[in-house]
């Protein structure tokens, strides 16, 4: 039966990606709860996407739609989410990171709340979410070259803050 | 990138969900999936636009059967209408429907235009002569068979004589007008008198070019009038008799 095998393929692809998508909405938010809420609308509408089969549900395009699911959030709140995060201060789920590294985190976010929201997204997506320059760009909706000298740019600019 | 950096984005990458939270999810997810059977179906909203050329092969042939008829239907009625005489049902259909449309096709052209509304003085005659034929030309069929002719008789000077206008804007020196005395509005009253002398103020209303060289086609129409009287010479006499009956008696009316 057709919906058995899409539920299958959707069960695969949440595995798949909902770490990660819910990582992404965490840093955009700085809310865990909210992080979560947003995951589950970006299921949701992956699901929809999914009975449409002339679209391919790759891992951009699921950035994307989590990148559109933050950005409707944003015009809503119009809150910057670092200044949360910085403000509540940085708590992964895993508690076993010792004093120092979570100072230096703590740190690390500083620096990244200093640079500008752009340059702060593609390190996400970049290092953080591992996604090649091409995969961002299919995000972004940028070409290739624009967003490694995007990349390129932020880390400079991110060594110029932590000097 | 330096090691502590590197570091630093290790342990951002281990944010994620843990394994309770994974589950609930996905089980509200699959919940969610299932209490309907599909979600967000994409709607085809059919654009009122085009909505006009939208029909399914079930109503298409409906459709068309329909137009058919329609259109055999009026054409049968169009067809039938012209053979019709003042008096008949379809009369109105042939004066008011098939010679309009037919008058709208002739106004491409004034020269069109005269030949056209002639055509149609030579039906209107024609018409009472049936009439007359059949013994039905009188009273009230009459005087409408009358009016009609006059009218349309008045129609047919005029576009001759927006025609000759225009040829005579053109070139002052060519032709002058084909209708001289006999203007629209006198015409009954020249049709009073004798048959033949109509005619004959008919030719001599008609000069000669100054060229000396008149078109074929410009004598041919200006023949046209001319030659629809002189056909309908004995119905004329008739339908003028009301004020001058004694005049087409004269003339051999039976």
């Amino acid at each position: 039966m057709e919906k058995e095998k899409l539920r299958k393929e959707f069960g695969d692809l949440y595995e798949a990606y909902a770490d990660a998508l819910f990582r992404y909405c965490f840093f955009k938010t700085g809310d865990r709860e909210l992080a979560k809420d947003m995951l589950q609308d970006i299921c949701l509408k992956a699901w929809v996407y999914m009975q449409d089969h002339t679209i391919v549900l790759g891992r951009p395009f699921l950035y994307r739609l989590a990148r559109n699911t933050v950005i409707d959030w944003y015009r809503k709140k119009k809150t910057s989410s670092l200044d949360n995060l910085l403000e509540q201060g940085f708590e992964p789920e895993d508690k076993k990171a010792d004093t120092s590294a979570f100072a230096e985190k703590e740190q690390l976010m500083k620096m990244i709340g200093k640079l500008e929201n752009e340059d702060q997204e593609i390190l996400l997506l970049r290092f953080v979410e591992d996604l090649s320059p091409k995969e961002i760009a299919e995000v972004l909706n940028e070409r290739e070259n624009t967003i490694s000298v995007r990349v390129h740019r932020a880390l400079g600019r991110l060594r110029e803050i932590s000097k | 990138m330096d090691q502590k950096m590197q570091k630093i984005i290790d342990e951002m990458r281990e944010v994620k969900l843990s394994p309770s939270e994974k589950a609930s999810l996905k089980a509200s997810l699959f919940k969610e999936i299932d209490s309907k059977n599909t979600l967000f179906v994409p709607v085809t909203v059919s654009s009122p636009y085009f909505a006009w050329f939208h029909f399914s092969k079930k109503h298409f042939e409906f459709v068309l059967a329909s137009v058919l008829i329609l259109v055999l239907f009026g054409s049968g009625v169009a067809f039938a209408a012209n053979q019709s005489v003042p008096g008949d049902i379809l009369y109105g259909v042939k004066t008011k429907v098939n010679e309009k449309v037919a008058r709208l096709f002739h106004k491409t052209s004034l020269a069109s235009e005269a030949l056209f509304e002639t055509h149609l003085m030579d039906v209107r005659l024609d018409e009472a002569e049936k009439l007359s034929d059949s013994k039905k030309l009188e009273g009230s069929i009459k005087e409408e068979v009358r009016k009609d002719v006059s009218e349309q008789t008045d129609r047919a000077f005029e576009a001759e004589s927006a025609l000759d206008k225009e040829k005579k804007n053109k070139d002052e020196n060519k032709g002058s007008l084909l209708i001289g005395t006999a203007t629209p509005k006198n015409f009954g009253n020249n049709m009073n008198g004798n048959g033949e002398e109509n005619n004959e103020k008919l030719k001599s209303s008609t000069s000669t070019k100054d060229n000396g060289v008149p078109e074929n086609a410009e004598e041919n129409r200006s023949n046209t009038i001319q030659k629809v009287v002189e056909k309908h010479q004995k119905i004329l006499e008739e339908l003028k008799l009301n004020p001058g009956e004694s005049h087409g008696e004269k003339n051999g009316k039976e």
